[in-house]
């Protein structure tokens, strides 16, 4: 650490996070394969999202069948094919997109705001602190989720509410886990210390410190979150949660595709390869990212 | 340590005590029982079967008489090695609805070892993979050899296994006939080597997602370090890169993967659902699943405990391994 | 054939290859074929083996190994009496007195099946409290119903009044409540199979359901095969019963089920050269098996119904008939059949499939989207105009989510409403079914016997599979009177009346009627189309491969 001689350490750390965050931009627009994938996940995101539009434009219909065309191979008429019950595959994936993309980001970060929070909470204060509220998370692991899954439909009917209440539950353990680690490993390091003997309040050292440090496997942890939100998805729908057909998501598109790979492999070849290069995008972007926000990299 | 580890193992109690309720009231209150089916059960003889399994008595009696039928009451390892889970503690976790005349504890102890062996290799196939590629990403960051290992594992994330699992049969098990497309035991095979083919697609499915997840955690974790003073200060001193990386860098470096790897381990070992469905594999992870559509309320609580108890286990193991890797921590 | 290019022709090529045996490395159908073992893909894990217990048709095939009752199955013909355990029966003038003469067989510990053994069983499957599900096959016994009612209250009804009577070691003798020609039928089905007494007792006692007695090693059965192992979920292995009274026509040596709940994974198991048979084939593989194997694929006509219930108690809308009949009158069965399942599936404008030997079977309603419409109009909702939002429910299937969307789909086109359509999870589906709380739910039946009764008497007033609120008491009338009304043609025509009234009143709409369709090695000789699924299977022979 070679900030101790610095005085207001408060002032200081408010330059420095005002400094990192501009520092960032830059650096991630010098990042070509991040700032690539940037600019493809928000296209993706603008299609995927007009997607009614586009339907409505092409007179496409992602419900409309056409039971004596069934199942054909890509075509002038239908650039990526139809399934078997005739309807054009292309505005079923760009739907589908809309559905898996807003579930997977919206999940993730509930699920990031919850398990950033609690596991540095856990891992700040600690001792019984800590020992009752990973308790709590070894509670949630065991529940059997699909029995709470169905339980959530029965109740509360089919909601799309529910479904981000249900991957929520799940999907921010593993994380809370990785934060308090880090946490935990971070608060014992010298600049932590440092903070606490100048007088910094715990939450700002939470906040200032601790958060820009775990940046890094969270922004990680999350690229591997989205696929497996986005995947849940379509497992939930299995239990009657979440979008109801004729309605289709990448994960069910993909799933529908992997039973019938042998016939149609167009089926699973498209929804596949815009799941995968949507991934791809958002990962490079998230590598991006956490290179432009590492603390130890933004001080030389 | 010692104290530690005892404190944590009597935290077990409570927390499987609230587990086991939470776990009875969720299966008591979803819709449909064991017994039902397309074809209605009459009135009369559904009657009899509630009566039958000791369904008829008041929810309170039933869960209090669970309890006491779970409480572990004795200690016999060389039982509880073959996991005899009835002779080895005297947990007795009532009989199956669904497999009639099959104990909870004969299922769980049939299937877990199939469920163990196969998450075993696959995690350990995948911890052999994943970290060497990540920490060579990371040394050799924005080279060929980060993008390329890095490219690979989003394959590892984007394909799921149930995609991933049925292509490889197909490629592998029906096209090129290198393995057999499902099984996990030989017909007439002697030797445990007459099975090894039988393990090798599942493995791999299995493995390829948590390689890829280990190898990207690993990667940013090292990154996170490489950037330290200490690493910078001890490469300046001359150290090569291998000790640096082994010594120095991987310990730290890797404290996001050792907390990723506590509830993912567990989840391994305890079986997938998928695979064993697409492989024909006989292990306790179809048992999750299919318990919970056939409310087989007792197979339920079964796994859910024995799942609970692995994944602690396991997260304190992962807090152990962290109080030894930085020794600035404490057992508390 | 590592360099081998792959297209579909070529994995026609290897399964060819493998047929004709020239591939270097045997697969397990060739090796098993040899050894006369045949590897069937039995869809799930028995839940029980117990005849007066199991319900289910994977049990089925299994138990009809292991335990022969007093008539067989027929090899190709469903309504016809393959002598079983009864060497032959005849019936008194008024037709509801049967006695059944045995023949001598054993069981496989070498006791002699006896007509003791029968009154055993039936008395125990007639007692409460084993809780049998299919208990009340046996109520076409006279004094059954009594007997099994009165159990554990206050005047319990002696056994001797109950009509099954061992005269002798090899005479028994049942008098039914009424005359039915169609009894020796009913007899095939498992729960009137036999169970050894000593083995019953010496494992918990008659009504104990502990699953002890039917373990490998304390199996005992009378059938043409034997239980030589089973693991959970895994394999079940019977081999041919040297005791068996008619071994010498016995085929195979032995059979492995496997349980596979996976279509995929049977499938790409069978053409991996891992199975003889599937349980079922995937509805997309359908065509180019068709198209490329046909030698394997086998589609045989079955004994069920698949329809739609319509909740006649919760909406005025669904309440009125003439929206129900314009809700049938506008699926277009044929193109749903044909474009759709692509299963060879039967379009359905009855209810009670056909095959039904004596049974007639008609149309009653045929496609018709301008009567559909002009209907809905008279019911108040033109071009739908008006028409609530009602909604199908399904149990999660990508089959019945398919034929969902289609048949939503044509009620749009043709009707101009809009239906939801919605999965729920099996057994959540199940409740919501019988509590009434749905609009249109999808819904199947399989006959338990090869008759008509089985598939109408479930839509009488209060009975526990109706689950549409529906009700009609000329209906009832004929259902409860169809059983005693002596002889079969006058019994089939007022169970025809019973249909027509249901196909006008529609609480439910008919959709296609079953086809079974699998996957079945060309190698396997015997197996013959039956309705019910169900084989004799001493008859079942493997070829082996001709060098």
């Amino acid at each position: 650490m070679e900030t101790t001689e610095m005085p207001p350490v408060d002032a200081l750390l408010e330059e420095e996070t005002h400094s990192l965050w501009q520092d960032a931009w830059f650096r991630l627009r010098s990042n070509k394969l991040a700032f690539a994938g940037m600019i493809f996940f928000l296209l993706m995101v603008v299609i995927c999202f007009s997607s009614p539009l586009i339907a409505w434009i092409t007179g496409l219909s992602y419900e409309e069948q056409n039971l004596d065309l069934g199942a054909t191979p890509p075509s002038w008429s239908h650039w990526l094919g139809t399934d078997d019950l005739g309807r054009d595959l292309l505005i079923r994936v760009l739907y589908g997109g809309m559905v898996s993309i807003g579930v997977g980001v919206a999940a993730t970060c509930v699920s990031i705001t919850i398990g950033v929070s609690y596991g540095s909470v856990a891992g700040y204060f600690g001792k019984k602190v800590d020992a009752i509220m990973m308790r709590i998370v070894d509670i949630l692991y065991s529940l059997p989720f699909i029995i709470f899954v169905v339980l959530l439909t029965v109740y509360f009917g089919r909601n799309i509410f529910l479904l981000f209440v249900a991957i929520g539950c799940v999907e921010w353990l593993t994380l809370s886990r990785i934060v308090r680690g880090q946490v935990l490993h971070l608060k014992v390091q010298q600049f932590v210390e440092v903070a606490l003997t100048l007088g910094s309040k715990k939450i700002d050292i939470i906040i200032k410190h601790l958060f820009p440090n775990v940046l890094g496997p969270v922004i990680i942890y999350s690229t591997l979150t989205v696929p497996g939100v986005m995947l849940l998805e379509s497992a939930l729908s299995f239990l009657g949660l979440g979008v109801q057909p004729p309605m289709s998501s990448w994960g069910s598109l993909i799933k529908e595709g992997a039973e019938k790979m042998e016939i149609y492999p167009w089926l699973l070849i498209f929804p596949a390869f815009l799941f995968s290069a949507t991934l791809f995008s958002l990962n490079f972007l998230g590598d991006g990212l956490r290179d432009a926000l590492d603390p130890k990299d933004s001080r030389r | 340590m010692l104290k530690f580890i005892f404190i944590r193992l009597l935290q077990l109690i409570p927390v499987l005590i609230v587990i086991i309720t939470l776990t009875f009231v969720m299966v008591r209150s979803i819709p449909g029982g064991p017994f039902s089916a397309e074809r209605k059960v009459s009135e009369h003889v559904l009657e009899k079967l509630n009566e039958h399994y000791g369904l008829s008595d008041p929810l309170y009696v039933q869960y209090f008489s669970y309890l006491k039928n779970v409480a572990p009451k004795k200690m016999d390892l060389a039982a509880l090695v073959r996991f005899d889970l009835k002779e080895g503690l005297g947990i007795d976790l009532g009989p199956s609805f669904r497999y009639e005349g099959r104990t909870v504890n004969e299922l769980i102890a049939e299937s877990f070892p199939v469920s163990f062996q196969l998450g075993a290799m696959a995690i350990l196939l995948a911890l052999l993979i994943g970290i060497p590629a990540g920490t060579i990403a990371a040394l050799n960051k924005n080279s060929t050899f980060d993008y390329l290992p890095m490219s690979l594992a989003m394959f590892g994330i984007c394909l799921p296994s149930f995609v991933l699992g049925p292509l490889f049969a197909l490629i592998f098990g029906l096209w090129l006939d290198w393995f057999p497309v499902s099984g996990w035991r030989a017909p007439g095979g002697f030797y445990w080597s007459d099975n090894l083919p039988y393990r090798v697609l599942p493995v791999l499915t299995l493995s390829l997602y948590y390689a890829a997840g280990l190898a990207r955690l690993t990667r940013g974790g090292m990154l996170e370090v490489l950037n330290q003073d200490y690493i910078r200060t001890a490469r300046a001193k001359g150290l090569s890169t291998w000790i640096v990386t082994t010594k120095h860098a991987l310990r730290a470096g890797l404290i996001p993967v050792i907390s990723y790897l506590g509830p993912v381990i567990a989840g391994v070992l305890s079986g997938s659902f998928i695979i064993e469905m697409i492989f024909q594999i006989p292990g306790l992870g179809r048992h999750f699943i299919n318990a919970a559509a056939n409310r087989d309320y007792t197979l339920v609580l079964g796994t859910v405990l024995f799942y609970a108890a692995l994944i602690i286990i396991l997260n304190l193991i992962v807090d152990i391994i962290m109080v030894l890797i930085n020794p600035k921590l404490k057992f508390e | 054939m590592g360099n081998h290019v792959f297209t579909r022709s070529s994995l026609l090529v290897i399964t060819l290859l493998a047929l004709t045996g020239c591939e270097p490395r045997k697969t397990d159908v060739e090796i098993a074929t040899e050894r006369g073992i045949l590897l069937w893909a039995n869809g799930s894990e028995p839940k029980s083996l117990d005849p007066q217990v199991a319900t289910g048709v994977p049990e089925n095939h299994v138990i009809s190994s292991l335990i022969e009752g007093l008539i067989a199955y027929h090899p190709t013909d469903d309504t016809a009496i393959e002598p079983g355990m009864a060497e032959r029966f005849e019936t008194n003038n008024a037709g509801n007195v049967y006695t059944f003469h045995l023949r001598d067989a054993q069981w496989t510990n070498g006791d002699p099946v006896t007509a003791h053994d029968f009154d055993y069983s039936y008395r125990r499957i007639l007692n409460p409290a084993l809780a049998g599900e299919y208990v009340n096959m046996l109520f076409v016994i006279k004094n059954a119903k009594d007997y099994y009612e009165s159990q554990g209250g206050e005047n319990p009804l002696p056994w001797e009044e109950v009509g099954v009577k061992a005269l002798n070691d090899n005479t028994l003798e049942i008098t039914l409540v009424a005359p039915m020609s169609y009894f020796p039928s009913m007899l095939k089905h498992y729960s009137w199979f036999p169970v050894n007494p000593r083995v019953i007792e010496a494992h918990g006692g008659m009504t104990a359901r502990n699953g002890q007695w039917y373990q490998p090693e304390n199996h005992v059965g009378n059938g043409p095969f034997r239980l030589k192992n089973w693991t959970t979920n895994q394999i079940l292995e019977v081999e041919k019963n040297p005791t068996y009274w008619d071994a010498k026509t016995v085929q195979l040596n032995s059979i492995r089920y496997f349980p596979i709940e996976s279509q995929d994974s049977e499938n790409r198991l069978f053409n991996a050269g891992g199975v003889h048979k599937t349980n079922e084939i995937p509805l997309h593989k359908i065509e180019s098996y068709k198209a490329e194997n046909p030698e394997v694929i086998r589609i045989d006509p079955y004994l069920g119904t698949y329809f739609y219930r319509v909740n006649v108690s919760r909406n005025d809308e669904l309440a009125d008939k003439r929206v129900r009949r314009a809700l049938t009158l506008s699926i277009d069965r044929k193109s749903l059949v044909e474009n759709v399942i692509r299963g060879g599936q039967i379009p359905a404008h009855y209810f009670v499939p056909q095959g039904i030997k004596g049974y007639s079977s008609q149309d009653y309603f045929k496609y018709d989207p301008e009567e559909a419409r002009r209907l809905l109009a008279e019911a108040g909702y033109p071009n739908g105009e008006g028409f609530p939002h009602f909604e199908i429910q399904y149990n999660t299937s990508e089959q019945h989510k398919t034929i969902a969307e289609t048949i939503q789909q044509m009620w749009k086109e043709t009707l101009g409403i809009n239906i939801g359509i919605y999965n729920q999870e099996w057994k959540v589906y199940l409740d919501a079914q019988s509590n009434l709380d749905y609009d249109i739910s999808r819904a199947g039946w399989i006959g338990d016997y090869v008759d008509p009764y089985t598939f109408l008497e479930m839509f009488t007033t209060g009975n526990g599979n109706n689950d549409t609120g529906w009700s009609n008491p000329a209906y009832d009338k004929l259902i409860y009177g169809a059983p005693l009304a002596g002889d079969t043609e006058r019994r089939y025509t007022m169970l025809n009346d019973a249909e027509t009234i249901l196909m006008d009143e529609l609480p439910i709409i008919p959709i296609y009627i079953y086809t079974r369709f699998y996957l079945l090695h060309p190698l396997v000789k015997n197996w013959n189309p039956k309705l019910l699924d169900n084989r004799n299977l001493k008859y079942i022979k493997l070829e082996p491969t001709v060098q």
